[in-house]
This record gives structure tokens, sequence and C-alpha cells, in this order.
């Protein structure tokens, strides 16, 4: 076989086993960030399946139920604009700074009982490196 | 001192101009008095940059709430070492800090005699990029605005930066980061004196090191910072922030690798401009990323305008910098091909493919939230698992050249040899597997390739360095230690890299068992009960308060044992900081070579019943002692006198070289 031949089966080799691991990588991990209206908007449609999201909100303070002996956290999410709240439930530890107001970003699904079941809850703290200004 | 700050920031701005116009006026052929001219305003661009650091740095110590960035991250309580490292906890001091590295190692690489030639090209571009610095200074993010009413203490520091991690993390990145520009400024000075030759690698060979070191370090460290300090239990979160300090590690280490085939083979040439150009490029793109806040990050810096004056500059150097290769692309033509598929340059292709697939697979998965926004209007993240998924199959892969590559000859190498020099390894290697499989019990497919090929990797370096020995004892008659102590140390730049690869053999044994047998559990504790957790037990003594420094602490006291051993007693933390209304869970680990015990104190209830989450992380000790023995590797391969220098052009396997330089 001359050298070009042998040169352009290997590299279509290599790049096809990359190509491989990127996309299904992709597929496997893709996740959509949505507002809570967008959310509950595309739940009505029944758009959402089984898709991962990414969502976002302000935490109401009244609405955090914390059992540390289950390790279950119920709280609600609020929209921006205030007009949608959103249950979640968390199968996890209750973050340090979980206070009224906060900005909550919460990875999972969105449930048919219209619950988003969280893998992950992550809080921005106001304050990190810069002040705000 | 913000007035002094101030004026000496601009006297260096304009220094930094001047001192790139004489190169040019030199360049034009001027005269010699504008290349002495534009060396003295390197040197004095370092200088007054360094008095304006002095001058931030006594700020910060002596507590001038005057300036708004002193009242912004410090205050009067917090100790004196957090004062310091205060200039790097904001966008300003960092900044200033970054530009302060620059120019003093602009300055080192205009005083050194060894660079003569280069200096003329090489020092202006690395003022060029000090200007930018300068001008961010100056225009942009000024370090020295002051405050009409000066408030009577800080804000405080972050409590997160208030780490030992947090105060040495920064530094090696930085130094990581601000290093490569070395390399890149002489492979353009290179270019512009069309002079594509080797010259320009052997000139910044150490530089080169030596950033790749530091940055190395700079993201264990942050990784370890990360362990210690954030208290989910990893070290390790795809964050982009992260991403954009590893990117450039990868593109670096294949940096190191192909330049090494330029010097011994002639060859590669456009591939090293094109990697210490992207290496460049991805530094700079690291700082717009953390900067610019357009992706999400848990630990960025805040919103600001430095991150579109970062990418405007960094679009343009690299533009300029592809430029200059299309235009010099037939000087880069001239020189070797490739003889054979199998041979060490051919084995060096493949290890430098692999890095830098890895690299672009973490570029897309970073910016694919901003490229999916513009282009369909949606933002879609990648998770952790995309990253796990195309990276861990590529470092395994990559691992594995580690054992074969430095085995294999150059030039040209048979399918007959590498069978003969490979049986011993594999014969290991595998009996290892099998002694894993039957009396470690390890099944898990995953570990049992990776650790497979750690053993590969290890077996095949030692058979090397013993063939070495028996060559050398048979030649000269030593017995076997001088002639172990001779071979390695006049080879120093080879056996140094193996002793490099064997740190990171042990950083994929950590990352691999933290990764695929870490497990973590839950545990609610009455005062004075003992439970038993993944082969330890923990008994809870009960809650305390207690106030130190600038902060109030509730912490749990645990007492351990581990198989009948006593581990001691674990002081588990919840940190309330004055200045921050945020309480800090602070971990308690016991770190033995087999296994982490990290402990989190989670919440508590008012009869005193606590709740624990407890990790059990593998082998994270190894990762970290992984990178200790790199530094020893680095250090070894640079010490400098003899054999540190480049072995023989086309050594090929069997023969030994003695460090002769033959050329």
């Amino acid at each position: 076989m001359p050298k070009k031949i042998k040169l352009i089966l290997a590299l279509s080799v290599l790049l096809g086993a990359f190509g491989y691991l990127m996309v299904s990588g992709f597929n496997n991990a893709k996740t959509y960030y949505m507002t809570i209206n967008e959310v509950t908007a595309s739940a009505d449609k029944g758009k959402l399946g089984k898709q991962t999201l990414k969502v976002s909100g302000k935490l109401v303070g009244e609405s955090v139920q914390w059992e540390p002996s289950k390790m279950e956290l119920r709280f609600e999410m609020i929209s921006e604009d205030q007009k949608e709240t959103m249950p979640v439930l968390y199968k996890g530890v209750k973050p340090d700074n979980f206070n009224d107001g906060i900005e909550v970003i919460v990875d999972g699904k969105y449930t048919v009982e219209q619950v988003f079941l969280a893998d992950k809850v992550l809080t921005k703290c106001p304050s990190k490196y810069e002040e705000q200004q | 001192m913000a007035n002094f700050g101030t004026i000496g920031l601009s006297i260096a701005f304009g220094m930094g101009i001047y001192s790139v116009v004489a190169f040019f006026m030199f360049n034009s052929n001027r005269g010699l008095k504008y290349l002495l001219s534009a060396k003295n305003a390197v040197y004095g661009t370092a200088l007054f940059t360094t008095l304006s650091v002095f001058a931030m740095l006594y700020a910060l110590i002596t507590g001038d709430f005057s300036i708004e960035y002193v009242t912004q991250y410090t205050s009067q309580d917090l100790p004196t070492i957090y004062k310091l490292t205060a200039l790097w906890a904001g966008n300003a001091g960092s900044l200033l800090f970054w530009a302060w590295i620059l120019v003093l190692l602009a300055a080192l690489v205009t005083v050194s005699k060894e660079n003569r030639e280069y200096i003329p090209y090489a020092s202006p571009i690395m003022m060029v990029v000090s200007v930018f610095f300068l001008f961010m200074l100056n225009f942009v993010s000024q370090p020295f605005v002051q405050l009409l009413n000066p408030p009577p203490d800080g804000m405080g520091m972050n409590p997160m930066l208030q780490n030992p991690g947090m105060v040495i993390h920064p530094v090696t990145l930085y130094l990581g980061y601000v290093g490569f520009t070395v390399p890149f400024a002489f492979a353009m000075a290179a270019l512009i004196m069309k002079n594509p030759g080797d010259q320009w690698i052997k000139l910044t060979r150490k530089w080169t090191l030596i950033s790749w070191l530091f940055l190395t370090l700079g993201n264990l460290f942050g990784a370890q910072w990360a362990y210690v300090e954030l208290g989910w239990g990893g070290y390790w979160a795809w964050d982009p922030v992260e991403n954009a300090s590893l990117m450039p590690w990868l593109t670096g280490s294949a940096f190191l690798h192909s330049v090494m085939v330029q010097e011994r083979k002639n060859m590669l040439k456009i591939w090293n401009m094109v990697l210490i150009i992207v290496t460049f490029g991805l530094t700079l793109f690291g700082t717009f990323l953390v900067r610019s806040g357009v992706v999400a990050s848990v630990h960025a810096f805040g919103n600001s305008s430095l991150g579109a004056y970062f990418l405007i500059f960094t679009s343009l150097i690299i533009l300029a910098a592809l430029y200059l290769v299309a235009d010099r692309i037939n000087l880069l033509r001239q020189g070797n091909q490739f003889e054979s598929y199998i041979s060490k340059e051919s084995s060096f292709l493949l290890n430098n493919l692999l890095l830098v697939g890895s690299a672009f697979s973490i570029f897309w998965g970073t910016v694919f939230p901003i490229v999916s926004e513009a282009v369909v209007g949606q933002k879609i993240a990648v998770g952790i698992p995309f990253f796990n998924q195309v990276n861990a199959p590529i470092g395994l892969a990559f691992t594995l050249l580690m054992g074969i590559c430095p085995l294999i000859a150059w030039r040209k190498a048979n399918f007959e040899n590498i069978a003969k020099n490979f049986l011993w390894p594999w014969i290991i290697a595998i009996i290892g597997m099998l002694l894993m499989v039957f009396i470690g019990g390890i099944t898990k497919p995953y570990a049992l390739i990776a650790y497979t090929i750690c053993v590969f990797v290890i077996s095949s370096t030692l058979q090397d360095i013993f063939k070495g020995v028996r060559v050398r004892k048979k030649l000269t008659g030593e017995n076997l230690i001088v002639s172990l102590i001779r071979l390695l140390s006049k080879n120093r730049r080879r056996y140094g890299g193996y002793v490099i690869h064997m740190g990171i053999v042990m950083m994929i044994v950590g990352i691999t068992g933290s990764n695929v047998f870490n497990s973590e559990a839950v545990k609610t504790f009455k005062p004075g009960e003992t439970a038993e957790v993944g082969g330890y037990t923990i008994s809870f003594k009960g809650l305390q308060q207690t106030s130190r420094d600038n902060m109030e602490v509730i912490y749990a006291d645990l007492s351990v044992i581990h198989n009948n051993n006593d581990m001691g007693n674990l002081q588990v933390e919840k940190v309330f900081y004055s200045t921050s209304e945020q309480p800090m869970t602070e971990p308690a680990i016991i770190s033995t070579f087999k296994e982490d015990l990290y402990v989190l104190l989670t919440g508590w209830e008012d009869d005193g019943t606590a709740i624990f989450k407890i990790h059990i992380n593998p082998q994270i000790k190894w990762l970290w002692t992984g990178g200790w023995v790199i530094v020893i590797g680095v250090i070894f391969a640079l010490w400098p006198g003899k054999g540190s220098g480049v072995g023989s052009r086309y050594l090929g396997r069997g023969e030994v070289s003695y460090g002769k330089r033959v050329r």
C-alpha cells in the first residue's frame, strides 16, 4: 500500500474515533438552559420529555423544607418577573447560604408530577471575587 | 501611596511604548544607540512596574483604605499573609501582578547574553504584550483608584480565598501563563529573522519547561484548593475556569514533545510554530474567559469590560502571528519527511494529536453555550459526563504512549524489535492485571485497564533504564550503583523526562482511583454515638463553639479508628466570618496513599444531633504526590551543567548515548 493511503487510513480511524467520542459524549451530557417561565410553558405543551435542564431563579425563603435525617430538601424557585414558581425536590445537603432571594441554579429533570427533580443545586453567591458594583 | 503607584504605572506604560519604538528604529538600521536605549527602556518599565507593585503591597499591609482596591479586598483583622495575597484577589490587582511578572521576564530575557541575536525582535514582542497589560492598568482597570470618603475598615477578603492554597495557586498559575510568552516571542523573532531552525527552541527550552512546570503546579494547587476548601468532596469539575488553565497545559505538553522532533530530525516546523501560537493564545483566552463573565462559572471574576479588550488583543496578536507563519511557510516547509510510520517521531506525532484533540474537546465543551446561543438561539451546555467520556479514553491512550514512545527508535523502527523490547513490560503488566483481579478484587473495567497501562509504563521505563545500566557497566566496568548514577546524571534531559512520566503515571493512578472507587454516605450522629462507615469507626463527641481571628466556628470532634489503628481526632468545622453572610463548611481529611477519609459537617439540630457527609476518596494522595515527582524530574532535567543538553541526533535503540552532543 502506498504511504499516502496508509496515512489517510490511519488518520481517518483516529478522527472517526474522536468524532464518535465527541458526538456520543455530547448527546449524553447536553443540558438546556431555561428560565422558569420557559419550563412551565414547555411542560404544558408536553415538549420537555426527558431532557436535562439547567434552570435558574430566585429562592422563595419560606418554602424551604429541609429534612436532614432523610437528606431531602424541598423548595420553590420564582422567576425573575415573579410570575411563575417551580417546586424543586433535591436529595442532598442544604447549601450553606440558602437564604430568601438568593439566585439558585438547579440541574435535573422536570417530572410529570410538575416537580423539578434536581441532581445538583448551586447557589450563586452575590460576592464571589468581585464585590457588587 | 496611591499617587505614587499611579505615576509609576504611567511612566512604565510610556517607557514600554518607547522601548517598542526604539527597537523598531534599531531594526530599521538607525544605529546601535537605539538598541541600547530600547534595552534601557525595558529595564525602566520593569523598575517602575515593580515600584507600583511595592506601593500596592505597602498600601495593603498598612491598610490604606483610601484606596478602593484595599477597601474591597482587605480588612484590619485580616492576617498579614492574606493582606499580601490580596494583591491577586481582585481584577485590577491580579492584572498588576501579571504585568509585573511579564515585565520582569522581559527584562531577564533582554539582559541575557545568550539571546543577543534574538533580542531586537523577541524583546519588543514581549513588550507589546506588556504594553497591553500596562494600558489596561492605566486606562481600564486601575488598581489605585481612590475613595473620596475612606471608610474606617475594609470589606474583607472572601473567606474562600483565605486558604494557603489560594496563596500559592494563582502565583504558580500566572507564572506558567506568563512564561509561555517567552517561547512565543522567540518563535516570532525566529520567523521575522527568517531563521526557522531549532535555535529558538534551544534558547527557550528552559523557559518553556519551567513555565510548563508552573502551569502543572498551578492546576494541581487549584485542584487541591477546591478539594480542601469547596467541600464537595472532589477536586475537578470541568468548570470553564479550570478548563481555561488545562487547555494551555495540554497544548504546552504537546509542544514540549514535538520540539524534540524538530531538534533531532529537523521536521514538524510548521506544527511547532502553530502549537506555540495556540498555547500562547490559550493563556490569554483563559484570562478572557475568567474576566469576561461570558460563561457561567462558579468561580469566575465578576462581569467586567476587561473581557472585550482581552478578546480583541488576543485575536489581533494571534492573527499577526499566523500571518507571519503563512508568509514564511516556504522556509518552514524545508526539512525532513517521515521515513516510517513506526518510529519515535510518528509516536510523538500521535501523542501530539491526542493532546491537541483533548484540548480541542475541552475548548468546544467550554464555549458551546456561547456558540449554541449565537447560532440557534438556545443556550445549551455540556455537562461533566461529556468531558469525562471524551477525555478518559484519550488520557489512557496517551498514558499508553508514554510507555511506548521513549523506547522506539528514531527514523525507522521495526515490528520485531518492538515486540522484543516490549515483551517483558507486557508480561509484567498482564501478571499485574491478573493479580489485581484475583487478589485485589478489582473488577471495574475502566480501573483495570488504567492500572494495567500504568504498570506497563512503569515496567517499560524501568527496563529501559536497566538496559542502559547493563550496557554502561559492560563498557566501563563500573559497579551497578555507580553506573546507574552516571547513566542518569549524564543524560539528565532524557531521564528527567522519565521521572516526569512517572509523576504523570502516579497522577493517572490517583485520578482513576478517586473517580472509579469513590463513595459517599450521610450519617446522623447523636452526641456520644459511634458508627461504622466504609471501614472507619467514627465516634462523635459533641458540638462546640469557639471564636478566633475574624470568625465564629461551630465544630464537631470526631475520633476515628481504622483497622484497629487510632487515626486520631478530626475537627470538622462550619465557619462564620464576620465579613461575610455565608458560612463555610470546612472539611476534615485523613489522607493516606490508600484513601482519604473526607468528612463534612452539613448541619445540626437543637438536641445536639449532627449530620455529617462522609466521602471515601481512594488514592487522591497519589495525584498530589505525582505533582512533586514532576517537580523533581524537571529540576533534574534542567540542573545546569553537563548532561542536560540534547542527546545525539538519530539515536537508535540499543545504543546508549553518554550525553555527548554529536553535531
